[in-house]
This record gives structure tokens, sequence and C-alpha cells, in this order.
């Protein structure tokens, strides 16, 4: 299959898909790309959403039609170059003042064979960049954990994890903004505040920053 | 924010045993930031009630689920309702769907729920005031924010409206122009022509709607279908069919997050979504395939229809006038 591919997502979001697998570059062309739709304000289009490596675009199907935002997010993904050849994503760097304190700081220590303080050590020290934004509002999925850090989820998630928790899972690391389920592994809290609807921009961190945790 | 010098607290709530939310026509533009649309699940009664009260069409209010209810009034107000058929009185005198009512201080308002379908709809002339968040009026229950307090509004909660431009007419919504209530297949708009296989396993088969279902989505019950997998996350919206590996459907609704992980087969039109919402625990869903041109004449069809709601206001309004 040639990619990448547009499909209608029902009557008022197309969906591009650029590939089928997590990495940095895939993830930096869709950021990119969601970026050059953006910039172009077409009227209508309402959202431009990035993730691993598809995005789609949400638009109001009073003020365009369908065939005429597919068309345009076609011309604007076909006429540019491939991920090589583009310059960096602009992003802020955010600095998380973290207390590792987590209840399963213990627990991955014990599975990953580390001591407590090598998990906050190499937690600590990867700048890591927001992959995609989801889950619940201003969650940001943070990319890539250390290969030592990696562990499958939960089995079972938990009902409830307190707003501010750092956790982990496979491959990436992230900040629960609000008090919601949650099948990751805490490792400790941050007393930042990730998602405010009342502050502009409501969300701390947008797709392309980069963030690092600094321990207390 | 909320302008002091246009609103005044007019109703109390004094029973809310169920779920009810402050709900407008949602929350675009913030998809990027993980924040859902939300918004009213039945986007056609609700339009629908705003028309006829001479509101936006998006303007907010009630949105009750379950358990019947009980209100005060202090002031001032007219109001209708609609969608779920709820048996509904005005100081104990019933009401009917679609027609606006008058009601003053002292009044007491009932509204009992009758399981016919699941959403009914409460809508006030000027519409409910209360903080705007990233643009809407619309409570984000998974979030605890939006609308009053970010959660199902509890008894002595109260209430305040927009102050309303002019008195809605008092005849009854002719019927011709109330949203129909017929049963028919939900029609969705396929995802990709890989899925086809799936796909074609979806429309065939018969789902009773789910116990497990809410505001962020509805599980179907039925045969497993095969072809369900966990995916690389990709953006979703209200109406995605996802199809998990365990083969049960789930269609995302109104507060369902902006990315998900389960293959998706399709999406509802936004002209059935309404229709989707109201169906009630244990009873049949089916799905039928249309083309996207189709979904957009679907649309429009149901714009003209609230185009006509507000055509007859103006001109019932203009009749009324002319009267006294």
């Amino acid at each position: 299959m040639s990619l990448p591919v547009i499909d209608p997502l029902g009557d008022s979001a197309v969906i591009v898909t650029f590939g089928y697998d997590v990495n940095r570059d895939m993830n930096e062309l869709v950021a990119r790309r969601a970026e050059s739709i953006r910039a172009a304000q077409i009227a209508g289009v309402t959202d431009v959403v990035p993730s691993y490596a598809s995005l789609a675009v949400f638009f109001n199907p009073g003020d365009i039609r369908f065939e005429a935002v597919r068309d345009f997010v076609w011309s604007v993904i076909s006429g540019e170059k491939e991920t090589s050849q583009l310059s960096v994503l602009a992003g802020k760097l955010v600095r998380i003042a973290t207390r590792y304190d987590g209840e399963d700081l213990d627990w991955v220590a014990d599975r990953t064979g580390l001591a407590r303080h090598e998990v906050v050590e190499i937690h600590s020290s990867v700048e890591y960049r927001v992959l995609v934004m989801g889950f619940v509002p201003g969650f940001a999925y943070l990319g890539e954990l250390d290969e030592r850090l990696r562990l499958p989820r939960r089995d079972a998630p938990r009902k409830r994890v307190a707003a501010g928790s750092v956790a982990i899972a496979e491959f990436q690391t992230g900040i629960y903004p609000s008090s919601t389920p949650g099948g990751w592994h805490l490792i400790g809290s941050t007393a930042e505040s990730m998602f405010d609807p009342r502050r502009y921009p409501p969300a701390l961190l947008a797709v392309g920053d980069a963030v690092v945790f600094e321990p207390l | 924010m909320p302008s002091s010098s246009n609103r005044c607290e007019m109703i109390e709530v004094t029973r809310a045993p169920g779920l009810i939310t402050v709900q407008d026509s949602g929350r675009p533009g913030h998809r990027a930031n993980g924040v859902p649309h939300s918004g009213v699940m039945d986007c056609v009664t609700a339009a629908t009630l705003n028309c006829m009260l001479g509101n936006e069409r998006g303007a907010a209010m009630l949105e009750l689920a379950l358990g019947d209810a009980r209100f005060e009034f202090d002031g001032e107000t007219v109001l209708a309702c609609g969608g779920a058929g709820a048996n509904s009185t005005l100081n104990n005198a019933p009401l009917t769907d679609y027609t606006a009512y008058f009601a003053e201080r002292g009044d007491v308002l009932m509204v009992r729920a009758t399981g016919e379908a699941r959403f009914t709809y409460l809508a006030f002339a000027g519409g409910i005031d209360c903080e705007q968040l990233l643009g809407s009026r619309s409570t984000y229950l998974p979030g605890g924010w939006g609308g009053i307090g970010g959660r199902s509004l509890a008894r002595g909660d109260r209430i305040a409206l927009q102050r309303k431009r002019h008195a809605p007419p008092r005849v009854p919504l002719p019927d011709a122009l109330r949203p129909s209530r017929d049963t028919r297949p939900i029609r969705i708009v396929p995802r990709s022509p890989s899925h086809q296989t799936t796909l074609t396993s979806l429309v065939e088969s018969s789902f009773t709607m789910s116990r497990a279902s809410d505001r962020t989505g509805y599980r179907l019950d039925g045969a497993a279908i095969s072809g369900g997998a966990s995916i690389v996350s990709e953006p979703v919206c209200p109406g995605v069919i996802q199809l998990p590996p365990g083969g049960q459907p789930i269609v995302l609704m109104a507060d369902a997050p902006t990315i998900g992980g389960y293959k998706s087969l399709g999406c509802v039109i936004t002209a059935d979504r309404s229709m989707l919402a109201q169906i009630p625990v244990g009873s049949g869903v089916a799905f039928e395939i249309i083309s996207i041109e189709q979904a957009e004449s679907a649309r429009v069809q149901q714009d003209l229809s609230l185009t006509a709601v507000e055509a007859w206001f103006r001109l019932t309004l203009r009749e009324e006038s002319s009267r006294t």
C-alpha cells in the first residue's frame, strides 16, 4: 500500500494515515504536516489533530465540503518534502519539578532489576518529546523512555490515579492532568498544573514540546 | 464569562436523582489539547427546542437521563421539553413535548423518565447562562469541569438564564416540524476500504444496546465480529465505531477521547448520531453503509428542518403580536 492514505472519518473529518508503527521520525513528520495544514488556515476547519502515525482534520460541514477538505489536505501533504529535509519542529522546553515518590517505584525497581535511585536517574536524564496529546485533556504521551525502564501496562488499571502523578508504561512516560482511571506505573508526582480550562493555552504541553523531569 | 447584567438566577433544582447536566452544541477547536467535543447527545432534539424558543441553535440547556427530577422557579421563565418522551408536569398539569410553557415564581416542574428513550431535554427561552470554558457551557463529567460545577446537578443547585429577547409562541410546534422518532439502521461512512470484510460483518449483524454505555461511548452486545484489533492510536471522534480484539463494537459518543487505540471501522453520520444516542439499553441496533455524498445530503436535510423551525418561530411570533 502506498502511503499516506486519506480516508473519511465520518462526514466532518478526514484522517490521513502515514504509517502503522511508532517511531520518532514518523511522529515528527506527522506533527510537521499538522502544522502546515493549520498554517494554511482554511475556512471551516476547526481542528487539526496529530497522532503517532496519522492525523485528522475536522471541519464544520456547514462551511466546507468533505471533498474540498480532502483535496486541500492532499495538496498540502503532497507538496512537501520528505521528513529528513524538514527542519526540527519548534517547541518549547518544559521542566517538570518531580518528587519521585510514586507508589510503584519499588515495584518498578524490582521488575527492572535497578535500584530506586537508578530508576530516578534514568527517568530524569532523558529529554522527552511530546509525541501525542490525548486520553484526557492535557495528557501528553512523552517518548521515548529508556529501554531499561520499559514495562508493560498494569493488567488491571487503577480506578483512580491522582492528578499530577508521573507514570511510565512501555516506551512512554506521562503526567496525569486530572484524577482518572489509569494503567501506568506510578513513579512520582508533580505540583505542576498540566491542564486548566480557565488558562490560555489550557494545556501546559503541546505536540513537539521537549520535557525534562527534575528530581526534587 | 457570565454577563451579570443579563442574567438572573431563576430555577432551583429540588430533586435530582439521575444524571442532569448543562450541555450546549459542544466544544470544537481544542481537540489537539485532548479536549473532547462534549455537548448534547441528541443534537436534533436540542436544536429543535432552541429554534422553537427563538434561541441560538446551540444554546445551553439541561440534558436529563434516568430518574425523576423536580425544579422550582423563582421568576418568569419560558420553557419547552422534548426527547425521551418524559411524563412531565408543571404544577401537576401534564406538559406536551415541543410546546412552550410560561412558568412563574413558585411554579414546580417535574420531569419523569419513561424509558422510551435515554435523554430528555429541558430548554429555556434565552438559554442557560453559566461560565463558558473553552468556548462552551457543556459539562465535561470525566474532567469535572464545565456546566455548573463540572458535575451532574444536585438538589439545591441554582440555574441562571440569559435574558430572553422575546417570548416564544405559545402554540405547539407542528408535528411535521418535530424530529421523527422512526427506527431504522444507523447510517455509517466506512473508515477504510481495507476493512471491507469486517465492515460487511458489522452491517450483517444485529446488536443490542449494552448496559455499559454512557456519554463517552455505547457498547453493543451481539455475536463477536472477527477482525478487531488494537492499533497504534489514531485520532477519533464521536460516531466512530471501534472494534476491539474481543469483537464487541463500541460507538464513541460526545465525551469520547480525541485519540483511540482500537481498529475503527467507520463513523456514524452526523445526521444519525441523535437517533443512536436515544436508543435505550436492550433495544436493537443495526447499521447501514452509505457514501459520503449521501451523508452530506442527510446533514443538509437535517439543517433544513431546523431552518423550517426557525421560520415557524418568526411567523408564529408575528401572527401572535399582530393579534394583540
